[in-house]
């Protein structure tokens, strides 16, 4: 099979998937059955409420699969190692990029603590809205991301990373062998968390505080995998 | 009377945002795009923030917020890409007259 | 009518990704990718979670297509 009628085959399979998938979401959406059928949905809201946390979702990624996200940062802490083993360049020649412009810089420069705060926003709600730690650490790479591409001496160090990154896995395990101990469960919800105080910054125990941790995680390993690749890409 | 003429600012911005669309189809390279798609989507948005709170003037600081942060980011962005489309020497219109870039860098 | 919009952006997601897979260049595809971004970014807003579609919008237009650059002119330049 020669690689046009490849090609060929690939297109006819990829529309008629295509067609199938549209097909699919017409029937959906028509009949309106994704409104309607959140049984599981339910089922799941009314047992997150016994933990006093007003998002589902976090409890369920926090909580009740609490160890599976403990497993999830170990992934991203792999990968991060991986990319800084492959790519990292403690000698790299600095000063060899052109310089960019000073609006850039300076707005860079206004920008940066806006994204901090609102990436530290959206850690610190990630109980009460949609979002979250993974969602909160992105965007506080992404505005050291914007430093790093605008600024030709800026420099995360490695000493800060490191601390961060493991500050805040030594505490994720501590806090859960705290719930072991007290609790007999790991990540058990020692701290109180009343009903009464559903929906308010300080509630639902542990929950916020680890997706905090995870927040910081997130935020240092992606910050370090950004920076190396952008490293590596200036003097090669 | 406070609500017809949030409808008008509302209508005068979706009307900018037309323009801008119309003229990212209708322009011919890079550089024209450029000033079509970021000057009039500013005046765009800001019509429809100033649209928006004269319908709700309790979102008033938010949209205030919004608007400071538009007009930070917009213009911005738009003078990097068209200073990066410069560096790598894309092709403009053969009618240009003045290239300012290139002659503020040679005198520099 | 919010069914409507999502579906239509359904729709033009499943087009974008296709065109995304055909095309020639890596560039335009990488380019391509980015409105996946953009477009589940409405979803994201239609489902009532605003949070993550600001994002979504971060992620899928600034992180990843940096990324995605960064590897290819990595990959050009070992070439």
């Amino acid at each position: 099979m020669n690689l046009k009628r490849k090609l060929a085959l690939s297109d006819i399979s990829g529309f008629a998937l295509a067609s199938v998938l549209v097909l699919t979401i017409f029937n959906v959406i028509l009949q309106n059955s994704l409104l309607t059928q959140n049984s599981a949905g339910n089922a799941l809201l009314a047992l997150s409420s016994h933990e006093g946390v007003a998002n589902a979702v976090t409890t369920v990624v926090v909580y009740f699969r609490g160890f599976d996200t403990l497993g999830e940062i170990a992934v991203l802490f792999i990968a991060s190692l991986g990319i800084g083993l492959i790519l990292e360049n403690p000698h790299a020649k600095q000063g060899k990029k052109e310089e960019s412009n000073f609006m850039l810089k300076t707005a860079a420069k206004l920008l940066f603590p806006i994204i901090l705060l609102f990436g530290i926003y959206i850690m610190v709600y990630g109980h009460l809205s949609p979002g979250g730690g993974f969602q909160g650490g992105v965007i506080i790479a992404s505005g050291v991301l914007l430093l790093l591409i605008s600024s030709n001496n800026f420099h995360m160090p490695h000493k800060l990373i490191a601390i961060l990154e493991t500050f805040a896995g030594i505490s994720y395990v501590f806090i859960g062998l705290i719930g072991l101990l007290l609790l007999d469960t790991f990540l058990g919800n020692f701290l109180p968390h009343d009903i009464s105080q559903m929906g308010m910054l300080f509630s639902g125990g542990i929950i916020p505080i680890i997706y905090i941790i995870v927040g910081i995680k997130v935020g240092s390993e992606m910050s370090f995998i950004v920076q190396n690749l952008l490293q590596r890409g200036e003097h090669d | 009377m406070q609500d017809i003429l949030g409808f008008v600012f509302l209508s005068a911005g979706v009307g900018a945002f037309l323009v801008s669309g119309i003229g990212l189809l209708r322009m011919p390279d890079i550089y024209t795009r450029m000033h079509v798609g970021t000057k009039s989507t500013t005046i765009a948005t800001l019509l429809v923030v100033i649209g928006g709170s004269l319908l709700e003037p309790q979102w008033a600081w938010k949209l205030l917020l919004l608007a400071v942060f538009i007009l930070l980011t917009n213009p911005l962005s738009s003078s990097v890409i068209a200073r990066a489309s410069h560096k790598i020497s894309t092709p403009y219109l053969n009618n240009s007259k003045r290239d300012a870039l290139k002659e503020s860098e040679q005198i520099k | 009518m919010i069914g409507f919009i999502i579906l239509f952006t359904f729709i033009a997601l499943i087009i974008v990704a296709f065109a995304a897979l055909v095309q020639k260049k890596l560039e335009d595809s990488i380019i391509l990718f980015m409105g996946i971004g953009l477009g589940s970014v409405i979803l994201f807003f239609t489902f009532n979670a605003p949070d993550v579609a600001l994002t979504e919008a971060v992620i899928g237009s600034g992180v990843s297509t940096f990324i995605f650059l960064t590897a290819l002119k990595h990959l050009r330049s070992e070439q």
